[in-house]
């Protein structure tokens, strides 16, 4: 199946559990943005399930007759800000994120992804405009976060779950910088809805119910709740 | 029959070549037919595809001379050893050929980031940052680029007749005449060909880029990296700048084959 990197813990988990469940089932996660797994799924990936963090992406599998039955909402996501923990680079909102930017680099996703699509909203709505020249944009979620936890990057918009998951990566020794989650004020945040549907042409494929198994498991209670434990809202 | 089977096997050699070349040409012909050529020049003049295309020629460039510079006297030292010390050394300077560019990205981190072994007292005290700048580019470049042209140079040296340096030594040549005017004359095809090696691999650097300097238009986007964020948004442009990356590396590729890369 495919997944916006934003699912990639959570998925993982709830895949291992799956699996256990059904052993008989085989799940084979693929991770990515969003716009660039509905691409590769138009392109002819053999992809059974999708679960995207946009309508959007969805909207375009639908249009091009892949999907078999209309997605279901299953989670929601909010944004964050990440940044680094020291004081001089600490931002604690929208605003100060946009003067940092302009001694320091800030990361956020590329446009064509959701989350960079979300951040744009909601640095609009906060009225900040923050230079391109500024920006690394990484082309996910995971990537974008990556900057600001091992690279340079002082400060990014990520999904609260990326925030979260970065906070509790940093129990291990290893993890380069310590990074601090900084809510954005619901005024400006931007609430996201995950989709999910199973791809393909026809109904008759074997491997069908094994993937209607699938996403009614993410839909039943134990589904949920290790959505609800990774940060993400329920739909 | 003896006839027949000897036919077979005269045909095995250019048919696993057709074979083999079809494998190459198809890719690239179906590049050429999804470009959209009427929008060529648009697709191309747009401020992200301009920006890209200069740093990518700037960035590239300023890596081959680093690893000119550098790569020189590395591939000299090389080519001296005799043993397990040379080829341990040898193993390490080549060693990113077969790293993944991401993981070359990383360890590149691990040293030169704000939080590195040397990129921290490089900001502490001299308030330098090289991850995301241009700068970063170049330096991932380098990094990726060096080993080619070592390698080259090496294989180059180590053919090359080296009594005549003796020679020249014997005649009265100073150590600095004799590699300038012995050594550096004999070892320029491996030179001008590890040189343009190194170039073509800088350009079409991505993995240690995208890793250590990130994806900033007009300042850390260079080609590939502009490719791979346009796909998604204007896959007409990606194209488009893909074409131009194929145009100027075969060119400059097949320009280099008759004069020097037979040489070595």
């Amino acid at each position: 199946m495919s997944a916006a990197a934003s699912l990639r813990l959570v998925f993982t988990q709830i895949s291992d559990a799956f699996m256990r469940a059904n052993p008989q089932a085989q799940v084979t996660l693929n991770f990515a943005s969003s716009s660039q797994l509905s691409e590769q799924i138009k392109q002819g990936a053999p992809v059974q399930i999708a679960a995207f963090a946009d309508l959007e992406s969805m909207t375009e599998l639908s249009a091009a007759r892949l999907i078999l039955e209309p997605a279901q909402a299953f989670a929601r996501n909010q944004l964050a800000l990440v940044t680094q923990s020291n004081a001089k680079d600490k931002v604690s909102s929208l605003a100060e994120l946009a003067d940092l930017a302009d001694v320091s680099t800030i990361a956020m996703c590329v446009v064509t992804a959701p989350c960079g699509k979300y951040a744009e909203q909601a640095l609009a709505t906060a009225g900040v405009r923050i230079p391109e020249s500024r920006i690394t944009r990484g082309t996910d979620a995971s990537t974008t976060l990556r900057a600001v936890t091992e690279g340079d990057a002082v400060a990014g918009i990520v999904y609260v779950t990326d925030a979260l998951a970065a906070l509790s990566a940093q129990g291990s020794p290893n993890s380069a910088q310590q990074v601090l989650s900084v809510p954005i004020d619901a005024k400006y945040n931007v609430d996201s809805t995950y989709w999910i549907a199973q791809v393909g042409k026809s109904t008759d494929d074997s491997n069908n119910a094994l993937s209607r198994a699938f996403i009614e498991f993410i839909l039943s209670k134990p589904g949920q709740k290790f959505l609800s434990q990774a940060g993400f809202l329920l739909p | 029959m003896s006839r027949d089977s000897h036919r077979q096997r005269r045909l095995l050699i250019p048919g696993l070549a057709a074979v083999g070349l079809l494998f190459f040409a198809l890719p690239l012909l179906g590049l050429l037919r999804k470009a959209s050529w009427s929008t060529l020049i648009a697709d191309l003049t747009l401020p992200e595809s301009l920006s890209a295309l200069r740093l990518s020629v700037g960035c590239s460039l300023s890596a081959t001379a680093l690893a000119v510079i550098f790569g020189f006297p590395l591939a000299w030292v090389l080519a001296q050893g005799r043993g397990w010390g040379t080829a341990f050394l040898r193993g390490l300077i080549l060693l990113p050929l077969v790293l993944p560019p991401v993981v070359g990205g990383i360890a590149l981190l691990t040293a030169f980031s704000r939080t590195g072994i040397i990129g921290e007292s490089l900001y502490n005290l001299f308030g330098v940052q090289l991850t995301f700048n241009t700068w970063g580019v170049v330096l991932a470049e380098t990094f990726v680029a060096l080993p080619f042209f070592v390698i080259t140079v090496e294989a180059g040296l180590r053919s090359m007749d080296r009594q005549l340096e003796d020679v020249a030594r014997t005649l009265g040549a100073g150590q600095s005449e004799t590699l300038r005017r012995v050594t550096l004359p004999l070892v320029a095809p491996s030179i001008i060909a590890g040189t343009v090696l190194a170039w073509a691999r800088a350009l079409g650097e991505f993995g240690a880029t995208v890793t250590f300097a990130g994806n900033i238009i007009g300042r850390t986007q260079t080609l590939p990296l502009a490719i791979y964020a346009q796909l998604d948004s204007n896959p007409n442009a990606a194209i488009a700048l893909s074409l131009v990356l194929l145009l100027v590396s075969l060119t400059v590729l097949i320009l280099l084959r008759d004069k020097w890369l037979q040489s070595i």
